[in-house]
């Protein structure tokens, strides 16, 4: 008897299936465990040519049982010292965001989160966040203050963080 | 992972295939929400499709189209009685198409002439919807010359096949020495009945089901609820909560079921029923559990060798980033450790229920 799964099971089921086939270079996620699709543990490395190269940080991505009508939580642990990402890691750009929901009013409606959105494209678009931080919609205003206002010092404060990502 | 993972098809399934472009095509007919093939497909009026079950659902939170985003109402939702038609033509040959271009490109052409097989899904069996499985039950039978073989043929020798003419009774173009020589007295002499009974798509059936309407719950006692429910023959335990959830979520199962040329069995709507229920109960349950060791050392795995194919690119290897990726053990256990968990009050907040899920979980 195969398991019995519902709409959002097989979605993710599907979605983990053609990441393992087909991962864009710099990431990996997947299931935490069989048993709970619903929880994804991820790594994404930092970009080349920015403060977070040779980065990996382990992140999570929290699904909704109405997923994808709803879109999921990403949230880094820990942390990390950027413009659009929470003190608590929690990620904010638009794809993570439903067309009614607006934090970031001005945001064109196709870069919110649809169903026709996935994984891998919010993945993608963590990674151009970490290379383009968006300070006019920014999460951590210290962040936005510090990489307005004394790049250096914030670039120095991610490299530690790559450190820390790395276990140094 | 791997225990259950490939039993869930996907357009990929022909990407090594000896037509590597049926990936599109297969894709073409997955709804964008949920991934499966369209479902009793409806057309929006942008012009886009989806099961009738997914739009309607997501329309419930946003009145917009996935793909286009443009306004949209679920009044307006219209069938898309030919790509349904498309859609169970292509699931009924799928397994076979793919057996045959996969072994196609290694067995010798002599062999290849032989007859060929056409799946047919036994319309006895009730296709458990909850989960699509590739290999479903299906019984086998030959088709004799002709068929997909043919088609596949003449993609790559084609025939000299002369002008076409149409047959006058059936409609379809044939060769007119064919036409002639044979086709027409082999139309006028077969039944009208008989023609279509070799096809593998059900017609477009007159059904009974009517719709079901949106109920104004402030306008109605529980006494009242509960007998619109027990004439559904749906379960009438619960608070109000419950029973209204209950309600509608059988709308949509049982609207988007009338959308269908092939409507289920209102025995399966309430089965899904059930099975959407439980699985709310059950999500309380399962918070966090351990990592899967062997699934995370896999993507582990994965993770160094795209690291790797990085590294190629850049001449100069840069310190840290040996450290990361170096076959050593250690590093992996480290990078297991810093993606568990670290801040409680996170998890906590990452498991906010919706709406529905708190109305189930007591
Ligand atoms: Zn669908
Ligand atoms: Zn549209
Ligand atoms: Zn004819």
């Amino acid at each position: 008897m195969p398991p019995r799964v519902n709409t959002a099971q097989r979605r993710l089921l599907k979605e983990y299936q053609q990441l393992t086939k087909d991962c864009p270079e710099g990431i990996v996620a997947g299931p935490v465990s069989e048993d709970n699709l619903f929880v994804w543990d991820c790594l994404i490395e930092g970009p080349k040519d920015t403060p977070y190269e040779n980065g990996v940080f382990p992140a999570r991505l929290t699904f909704p049982t109405d997923y994808p009508l709803s879109p999921p939580k990403l949230v880094f642990t820990p942390s990390i010292l950027h413009p659009n990402i929470y003190a608590n890691g929690e990620v904010c750009i638009s794809i993570l965001h439903p067309p009614g929901e607006d934090p970031l009013q001005y945001e064109r409606p196709e870069e919110r989160w649809s169903p026709v959105q996935n994984v891998e494209k919010i993945l993608l678009s963590v990674m151009s966040m970490l290379s383009e931080p968006n300070v006019e919609s920014g999460a951590n205003i210290d962040a936005c203050v510090l990489w307005r206002d004394n790049r250096e010092e914030f670039e120095r404060r991610v490299r530690a963080d790559v450190r820390k990502s790395l276990g140094l | 992972m791997s225990s259950f993972v490939p039993t869930v098809s996907d357009p990929s399934d022909f990407a090594h295939c000896s037509e590597p472009r049926l990936v599109e095509f297969d894709s073409l007919l997955r709804c964008h929400i949920c991934k499966e093939y369209q479902t009793a497909p409806v057309l929006t009026t942008c012009g886009h499709s989806y099961c009738s079950v997914c739009i309607r659902k997501y329309l419930i939170h946003t009145a917009k189209c996935p793909i286009c985003s443009k306004e949209i109402r679920e009044a307006n939702l219209q069938r898309n009685v030919l790509l349904e038609q498309v859609v169970i033509c292509f699931k009924t040959l799928r397994d076979d198409l793919l057996e045959k271009l996969t072994v196609e490109s290694k067995v010798d052409d002599r062999q290849r002439r032989g007859s060929c097989e056409v799946i047919e899904i036994d319309d006895n069996v009730e296709v458990d919807d909850e989960l699509e499985i590739v290999s479903e039950t299906k019984k086998r039978r030959n088709v004799g010359q002709g068929g997909l073989e043919s088609l596949f043929k003449r993609k790559k020798t084609p025939p000299k096949v002369g002008p076409l003419g149409t047959c006058p009774i059936c409609a379809k173009q044939f060769p007119i020495r064919v036409l002639e020589s044979e086709h027409i007295d082999l139309c006028l002499n077969t039944p009208l009945l008989e023609q279509d009974k070799d096809s593998i798509v059900p017609k477009e059936s007159e059904h009974s089901y009517q719709k079901l309407t949106k109920l104004d719950f402030s306008s109605l006692s529980n006494t009242t609820l509960k007998q619109k429910l027990a004439k559904l023959e749906l379960p009438t335990n619960g608070n109000r909560n419950q029973l209204e959830s209950r309600y509608n979520e059988y709308l949509i199962l049982w609207n988007a079921n009338c959308d269908s040329i092939v409507p289920k069995d209102p025995k399966v709507l309430r089965r899904q029923l059930a099975q959407w229920e439980s699985s709310l109960k059950f999500r309380k349950d399962d918070h966090d559990r351990q990592l899967d060791k062997k699934g995370w050392s896999d993507l582990i795995k994965q993770a160094r060798n795209s690291k790797m194919k990085t590294r190629e690119e850049q001449d100069d290897a840069q310190v840290e980033s040996i450290d990361i990726m170096s076959t050593n053990e250690e590093d992996d256990s480290n990078l297991i450790t810093s993606a568990q968990p670290q801040n409680c009050s996170i998890q906590a907040s990452t498991q906010e229920s919706t709406d529905h899920e708190r109305v189930f979980a007591d």
